[in-house]
């Protein structure tokens, strides 16, 4: 009941903050590109793009609405109600990665049409934003500004979508196997380059792990960096 | 309705603790202002009482429960409205409001009535970024009432207003009191304390120094002086006298007698001036 509310105002708040529109001339943007390139660059294209938009944009844009609500201070009137941290992570989280899965599906069937292994790309979608967002959530509460946060980010994206340079042919290593973004392409390129079940094993068992290892991190941030900060007090 | 033993705490990282053993008990109905310096520690004690802060060394029992244990439900009975009032800039009052209401399970009261109560009902479309800062308090306050708490807590309820919408803050927290909420108040302003609340805890350096009646603090404390105003060669002067055998003074009654009498005012010490007393301390 409560949490169902908290993400219907979650989306209103990302619609009035312009995230929606953003999507929708983002995504026009990729579908426009990817329909002018030739069917053989296209999937590598695609792969690329479509992995971009959970994991990077997803995380941009949490991003910007923690560091939005920390500027208005929100959380100190948030969490005097019996609303739960972890409740307003799962909240945050969802929303976006909804707004993540829609759109990507958008994307890939405008550029490639229907597949029948749509149920893989999808869940693979949906476990990239989910890790994502909760990265981004956690690196989040610890900024003060935006500037901040973009220059602390670079550092945390760039190792975890190393492995976009396997997917574009430019270098590879096993060590990317222990890297969630490795499992994620796997999983967007499915429709593509079908997983055994071995591969759908590990795909799925380490984004699995990684959401994990993520959502207690947040938790832990969350916890150290808001609620122990409440109410001004030292803002240190 | 709030019991307090010993109350000790101090932050993680810090060497010093931040509360040295506080003590005291407040009743239902009761407004109750804690009144220190800058750093005394009385948002760490609201911190507490508001079920934040848990580790804590002492009791602390409010509504029967020791809030070391309490959970989230917690904060079904409480309303709390800290000093800066934050709200979603891009939403209406409304919206706001609504959104906080939805966060509860209990019965909770309809937005636009507590938005009449405050005088804010042409505003319930305005979204919070074209707000005043004495209407955002006000936005405040309802949100703080949305689940018809038993213990309100206010931290700095009238800083930053100018005196009519002080004025108006402070009658919204006497109509409160009149519904039987009791009232947890943090203020450097002496002047309202003094207004609003039946007792106050003077705090300094996370300890409690006394805590008494406004009223009653006055009368022990006070000067007992009498300020006399008079006219001579066309201009006021004054003079002021003990009121400890005053009918025995030559001074006194002579002025009484041979001089125009302008004004007479006993004077009474101000809380501000007994905290200084009572504690070497100014109010920063
Ligand atoms: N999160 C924190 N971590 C460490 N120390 C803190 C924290 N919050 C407050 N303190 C310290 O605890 C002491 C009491 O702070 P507190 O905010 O309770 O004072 P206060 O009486 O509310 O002051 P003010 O009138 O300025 O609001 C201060 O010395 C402060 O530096
Ligand atoms: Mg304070």
């Amino acid at each position: 009941m409560r949490l169902r509310s908290a993400m219907m105002y979650d989306m209103k708040l990302q619609i009035r903050h312009g995230f929606y529109y953003a999507y929708v001339l983002i995504a026009a943007a990729y579908i426009v590109l990817l329909r002018s390139l030739p069917l053989d660059i296209r999937e590598t294209v695609g792969t690329v793009i479509t992995f971009s938009d959970p994991s990077v944009l997803g995380f941009f844009f949490i991003g910007g609405l923690v560091l939005l609500e920390k500027g208005q201070n929100i959380y100190d009137n948030l969490f005097v109600t019996p609303y739960k941290p972890e409740e307003y992570i799962i909240s945050k989280t969802l929303s976006l990665t909804l707004l993540s899965v829609v759109t990507s599906c958008i994307i890939h069937l405008s550029a490639f049409g229907l597949h029948p292994n749509l149920f893989l790309f999808l869940l693979g979608v949906t476990m990239t934003s989910i890790f994502f967002t909760l990265l981004g959530l956690g690196l989040a509460v610890r900024c003060q500004t935006l500037n901040g946060f973009f220059l602390m980010s670079t550092v945390y994206t760039f190792v975890f979508v190393l492995p976009l340079v396997d997917v574009i042919g430019v270098w590879t290593t096993p060590l990317f196997y222990f890297i969630p973004a490795k499992a994620s392409l796997m999983m967007i390129q499915s429709p593509f380059n079908p997983l055994g079940t071995g591969q759908m094993i590990y795909a799925i068992g380490t984004l699995t792990a990684w959401i994990g290892i993520a959502w207690m991190w947040t938790r832990f941030s969350f916890r150290k960096f808001i609620t122990l900060q409440m109410g001004g007090g030292d803002p240190q | 309705m709030i019991e307090v033993s010993q109350l000790r705490f101090t932050y993680p990282g810090s060497k010093e603790p931040t509360l040295k053993g506080l003590n005291f008990a407040i009743p239902k109905g009761e407004i109750f202002g804690f009144l220190g310096p800058s750093g005394a520690g009385k948002s760490t004690t609201q911190k507490i009482l508001i079920g934040i802060l848990k580790r804590y060394e002492g009791t602390v029992r409010v509504m029967d429960r020791e809030l070391r244990d309490v959970k989230s439900d917690y904060f079904e009975h409480i309303g709390v409205a800290f000093e800066f009032p934050n709200f979603y800039h891009r939403f209406t009052a409304l919206e706001n409001l609504s959104l906080f209401r939805s966060l509860y399970h209990g019965k909770t009261e309809d937005p636009l009535h507590l938005l009449a109560m405050v005088g804010l009902e042409q505003y319930a479309s305005t979204k919070v970024a074209d707000f005043s800062k004495g209407m955002k308090m006000r936005l405040n306050f309802c949100r703080a009432l949305l689940n018809h708490p038993s213990i309100l807590f206010l931290d700095e309820p009238t800083s930053g207003l100018d005196p009519v919408n002080a004025k108006v803050m402070k009658d919204l927290i006497l109509a409160q009191q009149a519904k039987g909420t009791t009232i947890l108040i943090t203020t450097h302003n002496m002047h309202a304390a003094d207004e609003i609340c039946n007792r106050v805890a003077f705090i300094v350096d996370g300890e409690i120094n006394l805590i008494n009646s406004p009223r009653e603090l006055k009368v022990q404390r006070g000067s007992k002086r009498v300020r006399i105003e008079y006219t001579e060669n066309e201009h006021v002067h004054h003079a002021d006298f003990d009121l400890q055998q005053i009918g025995a003074n030559p001074a006194f009654l002579q002025l009484l007698k041979n001089k125009p009498i302008e004004t007479m005012h006993s004077q009474e010490a101000s809380l501000e001036e007994i905290f200084i007393e009572v504690t070497g301390r100014k109010l920063g």
